[in-house]
């Protein structure tokens, strides 16, 4: 039995203890994750407090998940994507310069970095929920082959080749906004 | 195509470990286009890398909101498994093996023990249910026969606060789970807070300090949880309204057994007479309606009017003992001498009339309550109904 199913076991009775070692082990982790999508620090953490509740929710409605970190993730992730598409409009206004508040060139830098994130974060958002929870977990979170494994509850060899559709997808995704621009 | 993922593969490992692209793909000649293609793809990424590091107390404050709530969920684990449970529970097949007859009796007696065990453990899953389950009334239910049965005043007091507690911890969970919070639960904890201090009020002066000192203690408990709530619940209108509803009164009904405390008559004054029930007799109150013999007769004629004495409409210890009343007319039932037996003419004194506005000051208006229009106090919120009893208390308070 291993770290995560010994604490799922006593989180399972509420045990305190447990479900503070689950969230003291998972909140940032997700919140991480989470922002990579949503790129808002308060949504982020949103997301993270209402999956560690759904959680406790499967628990008490005796629906608790075998694989903890898997079921986080992919709670966290679908919750990131019903953010990221309330608001797309929002990522646009939100990448306007506003030279009225800080320095020029401090402005600029910053528009071209969020415009940058947004690109990326909308070319992400085109990818298959498998594929964007490799491209978050590996090269994002620096998750090894077999650790993304685990958290997706895969096979090593899947999770190659999902790598590989995810990059090529990636590749596609960001070329075509390339040409919108 | 497998040569490729296993490439890709290879290729990002190495460069993860500082080796130049072009030397990663180098390796895989036929496919280096393709390779570093994906790999630029895989490093636009970056972009993405940083996320702004979380405040410490920030972190403290969401993990101590999820350890409330963990709590607020554990309490209602228990009715969920029961309710499982019973779900879950069918008829067992008969065996092949079973004889098909069995005596009506023995299946009388089974299905007798099984609506019985049906029916506790329905009642026992209520216990934990919350208003918008269905089995939340049979909750009600059971709380309201338990304080029918509850004879003396130091039970009555005891229930009522308990399920008043009851009401509080239901407002925390529903809060916490962002579910609204039905009326039915103010309303019942308002009703509960007032019977407590009513059923408080019957009792003799020693065991009723004790009683008041016991809601104030258990009231100030339920206030500081409703307060922890209001911080921990989802900031919606609705759920912070009622919250703060609750607490007030609960605020209220502390300083209502706080002035008992500091003065016990006035706070039985106020009491007494809200839950209904028969009041024990004070020497005051025999006295009240006592047909007036010639002696005591003299003593009122002298001081307020004779004929205000026995009119009982505006003293309750006599409506509440209608055996020495006649029903109506307010006349003592029996043929004993009063004012108007003895001949004395009703209007002798200066407009004596009985009622409550005109209250002439009498003997009696110590232990009654005209001091308060209509008889209730409105203890102190202003609102002129007071704290109100059983008889429809908790529709009385805004």
């Amino acid at each position: 039995m291993n770290q995560d199913e010994t604490l799922l076991h006593r989180a399972r009775a509420f045990d305190e203890q447990a479900l503070g070692q689950i969230y003291n082990a998972y909140f940032e982790r997700l919140y991480r994750y989470a922002y990579r999508f949503v790129g808002d620090v308060d949504s982020a953490q949103d997301i993270v407090a209402e999956t560690l509740r759904r959680l406790l929710e499967a628990l008490r409605d005796g629906r608790a998940p075998n694989h903890l970190g898997a079921w986080l993730y992919r709670v966290a992730h679908n919750l990131a994507m019903d953010q990221h598409r309330q608001r797309p409009a929002e990522g646009i206004v939100s990448l306007e310069p506003d030279l009225d508040q800080a320095d020029e060139a401090d402005t600029e830098a910053d528009s071209e970095q969020r415009l940058a994130q947004e690109r990326v974060r909308a070319a992400l958002a085109q990818l298959t929920p498998e594929q964007q929870n490799v491209v978050v977990l590996k090269f994002l979170e620096g998750y090894s082959n077999a650790e993304v494994g685990a958290l997706m509850n895969k096979p090593e060899g899947a999770i190659k080749s999902l790598q590989h559709r995810a990059l090529a997808a990636l590749k596609r995704a960001l070329a075509g906004l390339l040409m919108l621009l | 195509m497998v040569k490729l993922v296993e490439a890709l593969d290879n290729v990002l490992a190495r460069v993860a470990t500082g080796e130049s692209l072009e030397n990663s793909v180098a390796r895989y000649p036929s496919l280096a286009v393709e390779l570093t293609g994906l790999i630029r793809a895989r490093e636009q990424l970056s972009v993405l890398s940083s996320a702004p590091a979380l405040p410490a107390d920030a972190l403290a404050a969401r993990r101590r909101q999820f350890l409330y709530t963990a709590r607020a969920y554990k309490r209602q684990t228990t009715s969920v498994n029961l309710l499982r449970r019973l779900g879950a529970w069918t008829w067992p097949e008969r065996r092949a093996s079973q004889p098909a007859f069995v005596p009506v009796l023995a299946r009388a007696v089974i299905a007798f023990v099984l609506v019985l065990s049906l029916v506790g453990g329905t009642v026992a899953a209520a216990q934990s249910s919350l208003p918008d389950s269905p089995l939340y009334s049979i909750k009600l239910s059971v709380e309201d026969v338990r304080s029918k049965f509850a004879r003396d005043p130091s039970q009555q007091v005891t229930l009522a606060m308990t399920f008043a507690s009851k009401r509080t911890r239901e407002m925390e969970q529903l809060a916490i789970a962002h579910r609204p919070i039905s009326n039915v639960v103010s309303l019942r904890l308002q009703s509960q807070l007032d019977a407590a201090l009513s059923a408080a009020a019957q009792a003799p002066e020693p065991e009723m300090l004790r009683l008041l000192e016991q809601v104030r203690l258990m009231a100030q408990t339920q206030e500081r949880a409703l307060s922890q709530a209001q911080v921990n619940a989802p900031r919606e209108p609705g759920t912070q309204d009622a919250l703060r509803q609750a607490e007030q009164a609960i605020a209220q009904a502390q300083q209502q057994a706080e002035s008992g405390l500091t003065d016990p008559d006035a706070f039985r004054n106020r009491y007494r007479h809200q839950q209904g029930a028969p009041v024990q007799p004070t020497p005051e109150a025999t006295a009240t309606p006592r047909p007036p013999t010639p002696t005591t007769l003299a003593q009122p004629t002298a001081t307020t009017g004779a004929t205000v004495t026995p009119r009982p409409s505006h003293t309750p210890q006599v409506t509440v003992t209608p055996q020495r009343i006649q029903a109506g007319t307010g006349q003592p039932p029996t043929s004993a001498p009063g004012p108007q037996a003895t001949g004395t003419p009703q209007q002798t004194g200066p407009g004596p009339q009985p009622t409550a506005g005109q209250g002439a000051p009498e003997p009696q208006a110590t232990d009654t309550p005209e001091g308060y229009p209509g008889g209730k106090p409105g203890g102190g919120s202003g609102s002129g109904g007071g704290i109100g009893g059983n008889n429809g208390g908790g529709t009385r308070r805004p």
